[in-house]
């Protein structure tokens, strides 16, 4: 070890750690965010499924085959469009991963309240929103998350796949 | 007892190849071994590494 030149540490400590850590954080990042990635975890297996399942009529599901959403389909709809938006979801992540091993169910679910933001970063401004009379005279209140998309948009997932509302 | 150079580089190796499995393989195991294994890895050989280097300059210093 004494024998070897200076430069060959600084490369072994220094350069190559840099360089693999500015390559798998974000290649890592971008893949998290891919429906295969969410799929790895078997607990999601009802969700992914319903997703394909032709006669679903859930809006999910309908979102996924329509490519209305073209690509990171639970990603988008799952990431809170915020300053933090990307970061807490990646947080997100990890609770999911504690709760898969640690808690007793291991079911995924929502730990708060899924944010209209989520569908008005798609929704608001379209033609279909606007013409819509009861859209535009709640417009306010469907931006301060105070009427939920959720309350007349559903199912979202299958009314059948286990799926706890989060408490507001 | 290792010095702190050859513990460095067996920190460094450690966090390369965590690194290397997750970007084969991304899942959520392996990104958060990535993140909580390979990174405190990493910074643990940098710091062993700067810590080397401050102690052989202090020694030139003193030899002087």
């Amino acid at each position: 070890m004494k024998n070897l030149p200076g430069w060959f540490f600084f490369l072994l400590i220094i350069v190559i750690p840099i360089l693999f850590s500015i390559v798998t954080i974000p290649v890592s990042f971008h893949r998290s965010k891919t429906v295969q990635f969410c799929a790895s975890c078997h607990s999601m297996t009802p969700f992914i499924e319903s997703l394909k399942d032709p006669k679903s009529e859930a809006l999910a599901t309908k979102h996924y085959q329509h490519r209305w959403v073209a690509h990171d389909q639970c990603a988008t709809c799952h990431t809170d469009y915020d300053f933090l938006g990307t970061v807490n979801a990646k947080w997100r992540g990890l609770r999911h991963l504690a709760v898969y091993y640690l808690a007793s169910d291991g079911q995924p679910k929502l730990y708060k309240p899924y944010k209209n933001i989520n569908c008005l970063q798609c929704h608001e401004g379209t033609q279909a929103f606007v013409d819509n009379p009861l859209h535009m005279a709640s417009l306010e209140q469907i931006q301060k998350d105070e009427v939920k998309c959720l309350d007349c948009h559903r199912p979202i997932h299958p009314e059948n796949i286990t799926h706890q509302e989060p408490k507001p | 007892m290792m010095s702190k150079l050859s513990l460095a580089v067996i920190f460094s190796i450690s966090g390369t190849i965590v690194a290397l499995i997750c970007l084969l393989h991304t899942s959520p195991i392996t990104m958060t071994a990535f993140f909580f294994i390979g990174l405190p890895c990493y910074g643990v050989s940098v710091a062993l590494y700067v810590s080397d280097i401050v102690s052989k300059l202090k020694l030139r210093l003193r030899s002087r």
